[in-house]
């Protein structure tokens, strides 16, 4: 080192010599020069002399805890909407199975102080690993504004800090998206609570159902109806990019084939997609939102079809004598995954997007069917049939790595939350003789097969479909 | 298994006279009290850390770092954390090692900051290491790999 160190000095000295430089300049470039070179042998010295290292390979998965204060409000309303964003961003972030809210009880620093500096020591003690604390303005004009900041406790560091100005209805939303940001910063992935699901509400007996398209929050506040029962609906899919919908309805009456329809929810108007010569259904729009994917069932035989929804072209992309369907895209449009009964039993099969290179992947036994791509790309979702019980489960596009992450009498329909780390499906309880039971219920499930949550609706509900980040 | 480790027991004992006899041979020459306190200080410090000591520390970590799930499936997120400890076992210092990649990825950054709050965590302070042999790990670099816990086909 020390060798090294006086080449270095030399290799230094001849340079400067190159310059001729006055005395004084001369004697200040060599210190500087003494410095830097002291400097670098620190730093060389610094991690050569950690000689020991120690590998940890094993942490805990347990939900990371969190101190969520209650946001500060200058006003007796705004301290209400305060305490309200605070529930509702608190809610979200513990219904992921990720996080683990403190109970504010717990807390030893409270009130304005911590709108000065938060007492680190104080979140310590309670194993508060990040604190969040906000403030709530209600101005004059119905306008909102709304601030937070997250702290990273045992760095004492502030790690998020955002302020969004919104009118002040907009307060569960706001809520929302500071639960995305939290979320994102503490994970490295984007969030979801910012989301609607979409889904069929049902009522009335298992022979004569009433199925309305019904939309709600990801956390079921909001709750509202699109469609008023009149016509059956099936199917509901969310658009990538827009706030549309696309599903299948019997608009006509009972007897009317049904059709492929497209739900506008900024305009609320409904647009069928074009009148085919078959039975059109299972459409999903492509990753880009400019295309349809769906099955045309002529003369006892389905096959999948493409529409540009831009042109209205329409594209065949599969020709079997099988039944296929329930296509969905992969994320970057190039593969398409679907069903079919092709080789016998309901497989799921891949094929690149203008139907080329159709491989079968699902290899278990039992029958597959409803796959669905996520939006992350690494998982195919599916429902599975197999010993008279139903599954949601996860493979990977090659068809590797298949696993079950619930089970029931008959659960089905899997639909991603755009991060792709959570999947919501709907459940079925069994019904008697009597047609008494036999509810339907929406769930909620992680990627790993933990934290399984119903999400309360007012009726019946079935097939949910995730929609995209709000815009 | 029990009969194993009685005859590695054995084992043991039979080698350790041996060295015990050389070391008595200097004694003629009386080596003053201190001196042979310091010699053998400095053969504590000079003993290399054993696995089971390396290990009581990995293992104090497992409550203590709270892996992020984002880290599920994700490869290549080893995280080296630099520490500087006191004699008693607490830090000094902590600093993540790979800043550049702290500002480029954020999955990096998550898994190191998780790395870096297990280290600063009071649950875990202070660590437990021998003080005896604190030349030893006065400085040392952690490294949290969290591949062995979200490894693909989980």
């Amino acid at each position: 080192m020390t060798h090294d160190k006086n080449i270095t000095m030399k290799r230094f000295g001849m340079t400067w010599y190159r310059h001729s430089r006055t005395g004084m300049q001369r004697l200040t470039r060599r210190l500087i020069f003494a410095l830097a070179v002291a400097g670098i042998v620190v730093l060389q010295t610094l991690p050569a002399a950690a000689e020991l290292v120690i590998d940890i390979t094993r942490g805990n998965v347990d939900p990371f805890p969190i101190a969520i204060t209650t946001f500060l409000g200058a006003t007796s309303k705004g301290t209400q909407i305060g305490k309200d964003i605070s529930a509702v961003l608190s809610a979200d972030l513990e219904h992921s199975g990720l996080f683990r809210p403190i109970p504010h009880k717990a807390f030893i620093q409270t009130g304005a102080s911590l709108a000065v500096r938060p007492r680190f020591g104080d979140w310590r003690i309670i194993n508060a690993q990040a604190l969040v604390q906000g403030r709530v303005e209600v101005q004059g004009n119905g306008k909102l504004r709304v601030e937070f900041r997250l702290w990273d406790v045992f760095a004492e560091q502030q790690m998020a800090g955002q302020a969004f100005s919104t009118k002040v209805k907009n307060w569960r939303r706001v809520a929302h998206i500071t639960a995305d940001a939290i979320y994102k910063r503490m994970t490295g992935e984007d969030g979801y609570f910012d989301t609607r699901l979409v889904y069929v509400s049902e009522s009335g007996l298992p022979t004569n159902r009433i199925k309305r398209l019904a939309i709600m929050d990801q956390d079921a506040a909001n709750h509202r109806f699109l469609t008023d029962g009149k016509y059956r609906v099936l199917t509901p899919r969310f658009s990538p990019t827009a706030q549309e919908i696309t599903y299948l309805s019997f608009i006509g009456g009972r007897r009317s084939k049904p059709r492929v329809y497209i739900f506008n929810l900024d305009t609320g108007r409904q647009e069928i997609l074009g009148d085919f010569p078959g039975m059109t259904y299972a459409p999903r729009f492509s990753p880009d939102g400019d295309k349809v994917v769906m099955s045309m069932a002529k003369g006892g035989n389905s096959e999948i079809y493409v529409m540009n929804l831009g042109t209205r072209t329409v594209q065949r992309l599969t020709n079997n004598p099988g039944i296929d369907t329930s296509p969905s895209y992969s994320p970057d449009s190039k593969r398409i995954v679907f069903n079919s009964d092709r080789g016998g039993k309901t497989q799921i099969y891949v094929m690149d997007a203008d139907g080329d290179n159709i491989r079968r992947i699902s290899r278990g036994k039992g029958r597959y069917s409803t796959p669905v791509w996520s939006p992350r790309g690494d998982y195919i979702a599916f429902t599975k049939q197999h010993s008279k019980e139903f599954f949601i489960g996860v493979m990977y596009p090659d068809g590797t790595g298949e696993r079950q992450l619930a089970r029931g009498w008959m659960i089905e329909g899997p639909t991603w939350a755009p991060n792709g780390r959570v999947l919501s499906f709907y459940k079925q309880g069994k019904h008697d003789k009597k047609g008494r039971g036999g509810e339907s219920r929406l769930h909620m499930i992680d990627l790993t097969g933990d934290n399984e949550r119903e999400i309360v609706t007012p009726l019946d509900g079935s097939d949910p479909a995730w929609s995209p980040l709000l815009p | 298994m029990t009969s194993v480790l009685k005859t590695v027991e054995k084992l043991k004992q039979k080698v350790r006279p041996k060295p015990e006899k050389k070391e008595e041979k200097p004694k003629k020459y009386k080596v003053p009290a201190k001196l042979k306190q310091s010699a053998q200080q400095n053969v504590a410090e000079s003993m290399p850390m054993t696995i089971s000591e390396l290990d009581a520390v990995a293992r104090q970590f497992r409550k203590c770092w709270n892996v992020p799930a984002g880290a599920r499936d994700a490869e290549d997120l080893l995280v080296e954390i630099f520490v500087r400890a006191n004699p008693d076992g607490t830090i000094r210092q902590a600093k993540i090692l790979n800043q550049g990649r702290m500002r480029s990825d954020p999955f990096y950054r998550t898994a190191a900051e998780s790395a870096l709050r297990a280290v600063l965590n009071p649950i875990c302070s202070p660590l437990k290491l021998p003080p005896k042999k604190y030349e030893r790990w006065k400085v040392m670099k952690l490294n949290f790999d969290p591949r062995a816990m979200f490894g693909r086909g989980r």
